[in-house]
């Protein structure tokens, strides 16, 4: 700190980390790893679900002691016992999943951290700080506003002032996008570029190489624990970082076949939902929702996070009763909704939220993978389970749909996300639905494990099965879909081919707030 | 792979046996009485001949069927507390329909009480059942409060409605013969019920109900993950009363059983006697594995007969007994705490209540 010297003459990074190894009994998470993160830059950190990243940030930011290794910041070799340490040394992470307290207001969530002096009252101080960060930064907030009132962008530059009130010089994002508006995650990129400028170190971890692209000037690659590449952005395509991402290219997305849409599958009607479920009164999450999705065609649903998406699919799976509308499933009327209806008339969902609604972490993978199929012939009768069938029929849905376990007994806990992700898309392709409701079907899943769930919906579609795919990357929904209906404000702002649709032209449609009819 | 499943379990238990011993030890020495000399009178009063070895394992029943019960209750998520109260209640609906089986055949009688047994139990835990899946009200409140309930209203059966006419006593008549469960004829003092059949059937039937049938299932995927058996087409409230009331009616046949196989043929207030709480630590202590807790019921009603073993034969206070199982629930309870800290290390585990934690340590898959 002391020999504080002008630009010409070259610092030593923000943070070194030199040969840091961490295994955890005989796996071995990070393998003598080298990293060096600058200020002033933005350095995206790479690599495929389960590639070491996550355990690495955890070192650097406290959580983890290495086994191995030394890490410098500012030249001066560190060692975290606890993350206060971190955060003390000036290391902050912003989280995937917010560490915010919805029912305090933002300052208050501000004024929440370890205190010198416990008994003094934080909140003048943190409100004084914040209203400097938002004089040299911009980044504003609304310091008696509810954060459970506030948007997830919002939330975002919260956790954001929240570090830097702490003073975080070093800043990791971990998927910060996964959650964002595009228009929001513009914002954020600029606010990133900000900080880098004003001296801060950024990393950030991403799966979107688009991002990467847009912002990162530096980039490591971790694969198997191991750094396997590392170099300015600008001098890379992204084929050579995913080839450095998974050690091989990626075969090729299938070119599409053009198919003749079959007749509708799906068709909902004047479809309204109330926000509050058991309040018809409250505000309306969906209204006037008109549908129809086609045998042998991917409707994309696009829209921000928070525009119905989630009424929509509860609505269709019964789960969230409606205030009125029709819809049909495979030709029928579909009334007295509930889930088991819905899969009896052939329908099969992959929910965004995977650990929450789709699988039961404590149980094994093939009563996950067997969950509906188990509880009607063949696999039991009159009510006793054919437990050896089940577990024959889950062995080969992991030859089929390559998921990777010691045995089909293993809790479906222990697996990796990718393969949990492809044991819940195993259970609801054996069933051969008709419809297939996709949320947000390859979150935070890696190059591999998000190429075999596009084939595997694309394939789908081949068949001849109707694929309803609402997610918030419109990258995804524009590759994807054959047809794109766009939710705003729980509306169908506007329905437009595959063929005519543009970032721009979609965009300008997910922010509109007029009603136009659909096609 | 069994082995290595089962192996901390059975060192958690060793565990608990010996620092019991210690506790237990160190209460003797200090009421002035030799360790050794105070575990051949256990040994004597609760395995050392046949007739007190029948008593102690007719007394492991009323505890296992509890156990049994609890296990249903948590694998369907449901940790309720009401096994005290739906022992009395099965007790209670039992003495109400026995005493006037008297003119019935031995066996219909028998089968008269323990299904009414079933259904005292069933129906007391139905209101926590109703409670719960139509009000929202937490199981475990309502259950607790459920209980004081049903000592008040046990207390009053047997000084009003039920009261017996040859003494004042707040007790009911004796039992009619025919009612009273049969023991084994070759046992000194007919102390070994036949219900101990039970032990083995029951522990059975739960583990093949939870891991061989549909219904299971559902119970099991219910308790695991709620929001994923709703969005699996599962109705994990219909799995949560159904689990309750099935764990009631465990409790309640308990409750038939301390009356109808028990020592005394009569029901008084007091006949619970602790055994709606304790079987709930007999299930911990097993790890809520059915056919373990047969074992651990064991080791707790030779707790409960060694004790008044003890006073009878070297003047030890008979709550050292109690102290004992006290002791036992503790370290019991210290013992998941470990257990759980050891696999929250471990990746990949959601993190979870704490009394949920505890209730479902050491549980394994069936």
């Amino acid at each position: 700190m002391s020999n504080r010297t002008d630009s010409t003459v070259v610092r030593p990074p923000a943070l070194r980390l030199r040969g840091v190894t961490k295994r955890f009994g005989a796996f071995t998470a990070n393998d003598r790893v080298d990293l060096d993160i600058n200020r002033g830059e933005i350095h995206a950190l790479l690599g495929e679900n389960g590639a070491g990243k996550t355990t690495l940030m955890r070192i650097v930011t406290g959580l983890y002691q290495p086994d191995e290794g030394e890490m410098r910041l500012d030249d001066e070799t560190t060692r975290f016992r606890k993350p206060e340490h971190a955060l003390r040394a000036g290391i902050g992470m912003v989280h995937q999943h917010f560490t915010l307290v919805p029912t305090l207001t933002e300052l208050q969530n501000l004024a929440m951290r370890p205190a010198r002096f416990p008994w003094r009252n934080a909140t003048a101080d943190v409100r004084r700080r914040s209203e400097q960060i938002a004089a040299t930064t911009g980044l504003r907030i609304d310091p008696d506003r509810l954060v459970a009132d506030a948007s997830i962008g919002e939330r975002q530059r919260l956790e954001i002032v929240k570090l830097l009130c702490r003073g975080a010089r070093i800043l990791i994002f971990d998927e910060p996008s996964a959650a964002l508006s595009p228009g929001e995650w513009d914002e954020l990129a600029a606010l990133m570029r900000k900080l880098a400028a004003e001296g801060h170190a950024i990393v950030l971890i991403s799966h979107k190489l688009t991002e990467v692209f847009a912002v990162a000037d530096r980039f490591t690659v971790l694969r198997a624990g191991a750094v396997v590449g590392t170099g300015l952005v600008a001098d890379v395509t992204s084929d050579e970082l995913v080839t450095m991402m998974v050690g091989g290219l990626v075969t090729e997305r299938p070119a599409r076949a053009p198919i003749e849409p079959g007749p509708p599958v799906l068709s909902i009607r004047g479809l309204a939902v109330a926000r509050d479920p058991l309040d018809p009164k409250s505000p309306p999450a969906l209204s006037g929702i008109d549908l129809e999705v086609r045998a042998g065609e991917i409707l994309g649903i696009a829209g921000v996070a928070g525009s119905g998406q989630n009424e929509l699919v509860e609505a269709v799976m019964g789960i969230r009763p409606a205030l009125s509308g029709r819809i049909e499933l495979d030709g029928e009327p579909f009334e007295d909704r509930t889930p088991r209806r819905f899969y009896e008339s052939g329908g099969a969902l992959i929910p965004e939220d995977r650990h929450h609604v789709a699988i039961v972490s404590g149980m094994t993978l093939w009563e996950n993978v067997t969950m509906r199929a188990l509880r009607r012939p063949p696999l039991s009768r009159r009510g006793i389970l054919n437990v050896s069938a089940a577990r024959a029929e889950t062995r080969r849905l992991m030859t089929e749909f390559d998921i990777r376990a010691d045995t089909e007994k293993t809790p479906i806990g222990r697996l990796s996300g990718g393969n949990q992700q492809k044991a819940v898309l195993a259970r609801e392709f054996s069933d051969h639905p008709a419809l297939l409701i996709a949320v947000q079907p390859v979150r935070g899943l890696d190059v591999r494990a998000t190429d075999f769930v596009y084939r595997q919906l694309s394939e789908h579609r081949a068949r001849g099965g109707a694929v309803l795919l609402i997610s918030m990357d419109l990258d995804e929904i524009i590759a994807m879909s054959d047809r794109i209906a766009v939710l705003a404000h729980g509306r169908i702002t506007g329905v437009v081919d595959a063929d005519d649709a543009t970032r721009t032209r979609i965009g300008a449609l997910m922010t509109s707030a007029e009603d136009t009819p659909c096609s | 792979m069994l082995m290595r499943q089962q192996l901390p379990r059975v060192l958690i238990t060793a565990g608990v046996i010996v620092a019991a011993a210690l506790i237990a030890s160190l209460i003797l020495l200090a009421s002035g009485v030799a360790p050794a000399a105070a575990v051949s009178a256990f040994w004597e009063g609760t395995f050392g001949n046949s007739a007190n070895a029948g008593t102690t394992l007719t007394q492991a029943v009323p505890l296992l069927l509890v156990a049994l019960g609890w296990i249903v209750a948590t694998r369907a998520g449901r940790l309720h507390v009401g096994y005290p109260g739906q022992v009395i209640a099965g007790g209670a609906l039992a003495t109400a329909i026995g005493l006037h089986c008297g003119g019935l055949p031995g066996p219909l009688a028998v089968l008269a009480t323990a299904l009414a047994g079933i259904a005292g139990g069933a129906l007391w835990a139905g209101l926590t059942a109703w409670l719960w899946a139509s009000r929202g009200v937490l199981e475990i409140i309502s259950s607790l409060l459920l209980n004081l309930v049903a000592v008040q209203v046990a207390a009053w059966l047997v000084r009003g409605p039920l009261q017996g006419s040859a003494s004042q006593d707040p007790q009911t008549d004796n039992f009619p013969l025919s009612t009273i469960w049969p023991s084994f004829p070759g046992v000194p003092g007919q102390t070994l019920s036949y219900d101990v059949v039970l032990l083995p059937i029951c522990a059975v039937i739960v583990v093949l109900l939870l891991s061989r049938t549909v219904f299971g299932f559902g119970l099991r995927a219910s308790g695991g993950n709620g929001e994923a058996a709703r969005w699996s087409g599962i109705d994990p409230k219909r799995g949560g009363v159904a689990a309750i009331v099935i764990s009631g009616g465990f409790a309640g046949l308990a409750g038939a059983a301390l009356l109808f196989a028990g020592t005394a043929p009569w029901m008084s207030d007091g006949f619970e006697a602790g055994v709606g709480f304790n079987g709930i630590a007999v299930a911990l202590l097993a790890g809520n594995s059915p056919i373990f807790a047969i074992l651990t019921a064991i080791v707790f009603a030779s707790l409960n007969v060694g004790g008044t073993a003890l006073q009878a034969t070297l003047d030890v206070p008979s709550s050292l007994a109690e102290v004992l199982q006290g002791a036992v629930i503790v370290l019991v309870l210290l013992a998941a705490v470990l257990a759980g800290r050891r696999r929250g290390r471990t990746p990949a585990t959601q993190p979870a209540a704490a009394t949920k934690s505890l209730a479902l340590v050491g549980t394994e898959e069936v």
